[in-house]
């Protein structure tokens, strides 16, 4: 049975590094549900947070992959119970009137979203969190017009350093 | 590489643990060819183009000191280099230009990423503000060879060539070793910069390649010392970390049957009591049969390799399993086995050495006598002594062995001709067998004879090549004669893609699919690049013609015309357990 996975690895800030990681999931037909990489409290070292499905025992052995590049600091796998992690997604909303603007904004600041922008037929929102919360707070405007749906990759950390 | 050039004493590398002595501006190409020396690199192959004309020109100053082989394709230079290290252990080094010289390099580096083979593969590539602007000859060999590589890198700037180079060499050799390709752009290679201004620090990896723990050592020697029915599986690994001797030290004292894989193949001599043959789909029938009743088995630098295990839902479910590797990724990659030791094979095997006892297996090592009569009657004996008809290619194999000396290299190609050299040579020195493993590169066998006669100038140097491969690297000849090299070529030919035809024969109903092959006049061939040639067609003439190729000064090409259609057996049908494998046709 496939179940959720997050491979997080530092990794010197090399042009290719990304391209060897994506290659050793390319390599074993896994495809990769998101990917983010960013600064680090390190300078010049990056962090590549990959987030997948697969069959439990494909883990140690991808995991041992990504860890024996030349440019990976350390790397660690993790099934989501063991993370915290949040993502971000931003939507773009439309509306009629200022009736319909109103409801919206209401439905966004009661569900732990935030108004970035407000145009003259539309809003920008952003919200953070898990996936579900995500998923949820999407599904909040089905009935509104949405624009745009925008989401971030997972960024995560490991609930137990000790 | 030295080893005394590199400071493996060292945590870190850098310009003074590397003795670079230089001094001066000097240009990126000249940098390299210093770097190269500095690290102990003698000769390299390659083939000059566009992008890299000025590391060419800065050559043309080192021609004392630097060997260059020209070859007649990149991928022949990036097979001899293959050659080479497998013949040394040290570092072979190719060179390409950009584009379609870089390209041609692909098969020879997926080759040694399967096959660990340490290379460094230098190609030039366009200026570095042409880059992406699809300019000629303009390739992403660093995004192409990424998959195949151990480790890649572009160079945009001279300055970056000390460092790079020497992070290469160290990332090439350390632990289970492999290909490594620097591309440098035009401008990088013309401009200069001073020796005095480099400054690097980088990690030496041949310190970090050990991870047993001295609990896990006692737990395996429990496994072992309780063994009854113990099985040592031998793999390239043991010739890459040099533990011949302490494999034979292990071997000898707690008497367990050596199995080897096809490229564990001279880690253990044929020829000593305990050595009961090769593993796999054309492997001896002794140690595939009793690879399903061992109780333990000892896997040392082996990656069990899908051609060894058959299926591996009835590989060895019986036997408890030690697997020692340096790469910790193919631990449990195909089998899990009960304690891991991730080191390197020499040093694991002498931490083990002080944990085991001696012991005696007599029963178990009877099985596999028996095992190994079986297959002499029905395959062996057939095999290499016939009286008449066509010859085989196992016969010629057989005889050679016997003519040639211990010391003799012998390089194959891959296909039938390949099976039955590993089946019918008699290795018995280290790295005596050069053949492409888990690629199954047709074209290696030629250059990678080359590169193992440069190497080896003083051993005899054989390739051994089917009618199909010789033709994919046969302009290689080319290179032979110009080198005025010592190597001798047997071409097995039967007209056929051997191989190839004997699936179709055993699998597809014998429906011979664009196997058969209208060849030229190998004789001619050879003899328009001045390497003299026999045909054999006779049994009477082999032992002659074998005679005549060995004490023939220079290099020779004997093309013997073999039985069209044998078939290489015992043989694991794909799927099969490997205590499944059939000896004979009828058997299917």
């Amino acid at each position: 049975m496939k179940t959720r996975h997050t491979i997080t690895a530092l990794a010197e800030n090399e042009t290719s590094v990304l391209h060897r990681i994506t290659s050793i999931f390319t390599k074993r037909k896994i495809n990769i549900e998101s990917l983010t990489a960013g600064d680090t409290e390190h300078e010049n070292i990056s962090r590549f947070t990959v987030v997948f499905s697969s069959e439990l025992g494909v883990v140690p052995q991808l995991l041992r992959a990504i860890q024996k590049q030349v440019e990976i600091i350390e790397a660690f796998a993790s099934e989501d119970e063991g993370l915290l992690y949040r993502e971000i997604a931003l939507l773009c909303l439309g509306f009629r009137n200022i009736e319909e603007r109103e409801q919206l904004v209401k439905i966004v600041e009661t569900n732990g979203g935030q108004v970035l922008l407000f145009n003259r037929k539309s809003i920008v929102v952003e919200i953070t969190g898990g996936e579900i919360e995500i998923n949820r707070f999407r599904d909040l405007f089905l009935n509104y017009k949405l624009y745009t749906f925008i989401r971030s990759g997972r960024v995560a950390v490991k609930k137990y350093f000790d | 590489m030295n080893e005394d050039k590199m400071n493996k004493n060292s945590t870190w590398l850098t310009p003074q643990s590397l003795n670079l002595p230089q001094n001066g501006e000097i240009t990126g190409s000249i940098a390299i060819i210093e770097m190269l020396l500095a690290l102990g690199v003698k000769t390299v192959f390659g083939y000059p183009g566009g992008a890299i004309m000025p590391f060419y020109d800065a050559l043309y100053d080192y021609k004392d000191k630097l060997r260059h082989i020209l070859v007649r394709h990149e991928q022949g230079a990036v097979h001899a280099a293959e050659g080479y290290s497998r013949a040394t252990g040290e570092i072979g080094v190719c060179i390409a230009t950009s584009g379609p010289g870089a390209t041609n390099l692909v098969t020879g580096l997926a080759d040694a990423m399967l096959d660990s083979v340490p290379l460094i593969a230098i190609t030039g590539n366009v200026s570095s503000s042409l880059l992406g602007t699809d300019a000629f000859q303009e390739t992403d060999i660093v995004g192409v060879t990424i998959p195949i590589t151990k480790w890649n890198h572009q160079i945009t700037s001279a300055q970056e060539v000390p460092m790079i180079f020497a992070k290469a060499f160290n990332i090439a050799k350390a632990g289970r070793p492999g290909p490594v390709l620097i591309d440098i752009t035009k401008d990088a290679l013309l401009s200069k910069f001073d020796w005095s201004d480099i400054d690097f620090k980088i990690k030496n990896r041949e310190k970090y390649v050990n991870h047993f723990s001295y609990k896990d050592i006692e737990t395996a020697a429990e496994l072992i010392n309780s063994a009854q029915q113990p099985l040592l599986l031998v793999g390239h690994g043991v010739l890459i970390s040099k533990a011949k001797q302490e494999l034979f030290t292990f071997a000898t004292k707690t008497q367990m049957p050596v199995a080897v894989t096809l490229l564990g193949m001279s880690a253990f001599d044929v020829e000593h009591p305990l050595y009961v043959g090769m593993l796999g789909m054309h492997g001896n029938y002794a140690p595939n049969i009793q690879t399903n009743k061992a109780d333990l088995i000892i896997a040392i630098g082996m990656r069990f390799d899908d051609r060894v295990t058959g299926m591996l839902q009835a590989y060895a479910k019986q036997a408890k399993i030690i697997h020692i590797d340096i790469d910790a990724v193919e631990i449990g990659k195909i089998v899990k086995p009960d304690v891991a030791l991730v080191g390197c094979a020499k040093e694991v095997l002498n931490a083990l050495m002080l944990k085991v006892n001696a012991a005696e297996h007599t029963e178990w090592l009877e099985s596999f006598k028996s095992a190994a009569d079986k297959e002499q009657q029905a395959v062996i004996s057939s095999a290499i002594t016939v009286d008449s008809g066509p010859l085989k290619m196992s016969e010629v194999v057989a005889l050679l062995s016997e003519m040639t000396k211990d010391s003799t290299i012998v390089v194959s190609d891959v296909g039938q001709q390949q099976m039955i050299t590993a089946r019918y040579y008699k290795f018995k020195n280290s790295r005596n067998y050069i053949a492409s493993g888990g690629l199954g590169t047709m074209g290696f066998g030629l250059p990678a004879g080359i590169g193992a006669k440069i190497a080896m100038p003083n051993q005899e140097v054989i390739v051994i090549a089917g009618d199909g491969g010789i033709q994919m690297t046969i302009q290689e000849l080319g290179t032979i004669m110009q080198e005025d090299l010592d190597l001798k070529i047997i071409i097995l030919n039967n007209s056929f893609l051997g191989m190839v035809r004997q699936w179709q024969e055993l699998f597809f109903q014998k429906r011979y699919s664009f196997v058969h092959l209208v060849n030229p006049d190998f004789v001619k061939i050879s003899e328009a690049y001045s390497i003299p040639a026999l045909e054999v067609r006779e049994r009477e003439q082999l032992k002659t013609a074998i005679q005549t190729m060995l004490e023939t000064p220079g290099a020779f090409l004997l093309n013997v015309l073999v039985e069209k259609e044998q078939n290489v057996f015992p043989m694991l049908a794909v799927g099969s357990a490997v205590s499944d494998i059939k000896l004979k046709r009828d058997e299917f």
